[in-house]
């Protein structure tokens, strides 16, 4: 069974009076362990696409099967616990909390978890030393680079333990070889972990690190290329 | 409960924006030392006017023949009580009663040769009633009944009285002037006698200042013809056992069979509750007026915060915060804003309180009063709760609806916000 099968997804915005179609009747299915690329220009429908597979915005039409269950089943509630417990997020802009240190925004996912302290310090250190930020620990986001800082927030995504990262433009408020670094590091957390990693991108050399990747054009997959 | 693993990262909110924070943090320090203050000085201003009244004219409880209070105005020597030495000697036995004075008030002609007025006269034990006017643990007040000029009726005065100073002004008489007091004996006929002005007293009372007298009660007693007073007041070691004495002494009467009527002061200070009720209604209009500038302030910082915040709302709810989780960490943020500006309003309010009440704030005389005196604040425990409950429930309260809102953000949208 896929991990995530998307049929037929359509988002309708209304943009004033005017509806603008960001997704088109598209069909995605995701397997376990892949490390997948979602191509295409701004305004392509990117961003709405993994926020409707991450279970953050609903579609118009169409459905998502999550290891098999419809996530338009459940409730706010069971939607904000099943987003914790089993997808990670990755953001442009990093999206780390300010008033917190690397490991404190690395564990603060786990506050909603039932762990003791001692347990959500020990994950959180464990997962600041996999994106190789161990000795950063007490910094906080200002005192970090942007590279730096999104391998917290890669960090924060994995720390608790999900079956899918989804990272919307990880590497666009990154230089070249940051991002490239960046991606090196999911690539490689994807093939130790087994973590499934869906992150979306227009830059070519990002996209070519994907093993998987699908260009969206107007919200309809326009083509899909497998690296075997 | 995740509800308390958010306390630090509300405190740091809280850190995040210092200039703000600092801010809104005043504004609540300062609307709870105003209220302390304004309630201090209304505190101070309501014990000041107690020990006054009750050093002055009421004590703290008031003893007369059953049936004074309903009768006695009109015919005041129908109910006097006869052998009072008994009954002040038992009460006088009692805890935590300090001394028992006997007293008879009485209408009387007071005239100089050229005036002649009528006048209220006190007849008063002198060495007793010098104990009852001194007022104790009170800043800037020691006597219920201040001596202008000349000196107070001593035990070995005879035929000497104190005028009230609005009295001494309006018959033009002074320290050492001979007067003729005239008056009715208890049994009807005339009675006058040759009196010497030995001082002239300020009460808190104008009225009585304006038409009192003051005279021994040996001197009245041989003026009016009768050995029976007509009050007992009784002074406690402290205002606040009045109830209970009160108590006591209505028992000790009921077992001995006297034929007496028990009043406390509240009972007797009219005036007093009256503008006490005012002065209360007046707190309760300033109260409110400062919960709502904290208000104000409040949930301005807490819009303010949202919509900076907008971005991070979103990422919290996006990985994995329910809304409630939202709605909880800024209630955090206003209860800990309420709390610390609460706790630092009470330190300068009571720091402020402590020095204005040590150097004294000069005031006009009261409502009623004829003396200038000086005002302190006086702080109490309640008003501290009050002060204190006001900022923490004005905060939180006024933060509901901002992180409402926060907790209702589209994360979608959240998560675009610039």
């Amino acid at each position: 069974m896929p991990l995530i099968e998307a049929r037929s997804l359509s988002k309708i915005y209304m943009l004033g009076k005017t509806e603008v179609h960001a997704l088109n009747a598209v069909n995605l299915t995701v397997e376990k362990g892949e490390f997948m690329a979602i191509a295409g220009p701004s305004g392509s429908g990117k961003t709405t696409l993994l926020n409707i597979l991450g279970c953050i915005e609903k579609p118009t039409e169409g459905s998502v099967l999550f290891d098999g269950k419809n996530v338009a089943q459940l409730s706010g509630n069971q939607l904000a616990d099943f987003r914790l417990n089993h997808i990670g997020f990755i953001f442009q802009t990093f999206n780390l909390i300010p008033v917190l240190t690397a490991i404190e925004n690395v564990e603060f996912p786990l506050l909603k978890m039932p762990l003791s302290k001692r347990e959500r310090r020990t994950r959180a250190q464990e997962a600041l030393e996999s994106v190789g930020l161990g000795g950063l620990a007490h910094r906080k986001p200002d005192e970090l680079s942007g590279g730096q800082r999104q391998r917290v927030a890669i960090a924060r995504a994995l720390v608790g333990r999900p079956n899918i990262v989804l990272a919307d433009e990880p590497t666009a408020n990154l230089d070249h070889a940051t991002g490239l670094a960046v991606l090196e590091l999911m690539s490689d957390l994807n093939s130790r972990l087994g973590t499934v990693f869906v992150f979306s991108t227009h830059d070519p050399k990002v996209m070519s690190m994907a093993r998987r990747v699908i260009s969206l054009v107007d919200g309809k997959i326009v083509e899909e290329t497998t690296v075997p | 409960m995740t509800f308390w693993r958010f306390v630090p990262l509300a405190f740091r909110n809280i850190r995040r924006n210092r200039v703000r924070s600092s801010i809104t943090l005043a504004a609540i320090a300062v609307g709870a030392t105003a209220l302390l203050l304004a309630g201090g000085f209304f505190q101070d201003t309501f014990l000041r006017m107690r020990e006054g009244i009750i050093h002055s004219h009421l004590g703290h409880v008031q003893i007369f023949k059953k049936g004074y209070s309903q009768y006695g105005a009109a015919h005041p020597f129908d109910y006097l009580i006869q052998n009072p030495a008994a009954l002040v000697s038992r009460i006088e036995n009692l805890p935590n009663v300090e001394l028992v004075t006997q007293r008879i008030l009485f209408s009387a002609l007071l005239s100089t040769g050229e005036n002649t007025v009528a006048v209220t006269a006190q007849a008063i034990q002198p060495g007793r009633e010098a104990q009852l006017t001194v007022i104790r643990n009170l800043r800037h007040a020691d006597t219920g009944l201040a001596i202008l000029h000349g000196e107070n009726l001593s035990e070995e005065s005879s035929f000497e009285i104190l005028l009230g100073q609005g009295l001494a002004r309006s018959i033009d008489a002074k320290v050492g002037d001979e007067l003729v007091i005239l008056t009715n004996t208890i049994g009807g006929s005339l009675n006058a006698f040759d009196v010497t002005v030995k001082g002239i007293f300020a009460s808190p009372s104008k009225e009585f200042d304006d038409h009192g007298i003051r005279i021994p009660l040996e001197t009245a007693s041989k003026l009016l013809r009768t050995d029976a007073v007509q009050s007992l007041v009784v002074l406690l070691t402290e205002t606040d056992l009045t109830e209970t004495v009160r108590a006591s002494i209505e028992q000790l009467a009921s077992s001995e069979n006297w034929e007496v009527e028990v009043l406390a002061w509240p009972e007797l200070a009219d005036f007093y509750n009256r503008v006490v009720a005012l002065y209360q209604r007046q707190f309760a209009v300033l109260a409110l007026i400062i919960a709502l500038i904290v208000v104000l302030s409040i949930f301005n910082t807490m819009n303010m915060a949202i919509s900076e915040r907008t971005r991070e709302i979103g990422t919290i709810m996006a990985i994995g915060y329910r809304r409630r989780d939202v709605l909880s960490i800024f209630l955090l943020e206003g209860l800990f804003l309420g709390l610390l500006g609460g706790l630092l309003g009470l330190v300068f309010g009571q720091g402020l309180g402590f020095v204005l009440s040590v150097s004294g704030i000069p005031m006009p005389p009261p409502p009623g009063g004829s003396v200038e005196w000086k005002a302190g604040i006086e702080i109490t425990r309640q008003l501290l709760l009050q002060a204190f409950g006001m900022c923490v429930l004005a905060s939180t309260l006024s933060s509901i609806y901002p992180a409402w809102r926060a907790s209702r953000l589209v994360i979608a949208d959240a998560l675009r916000h610039t």
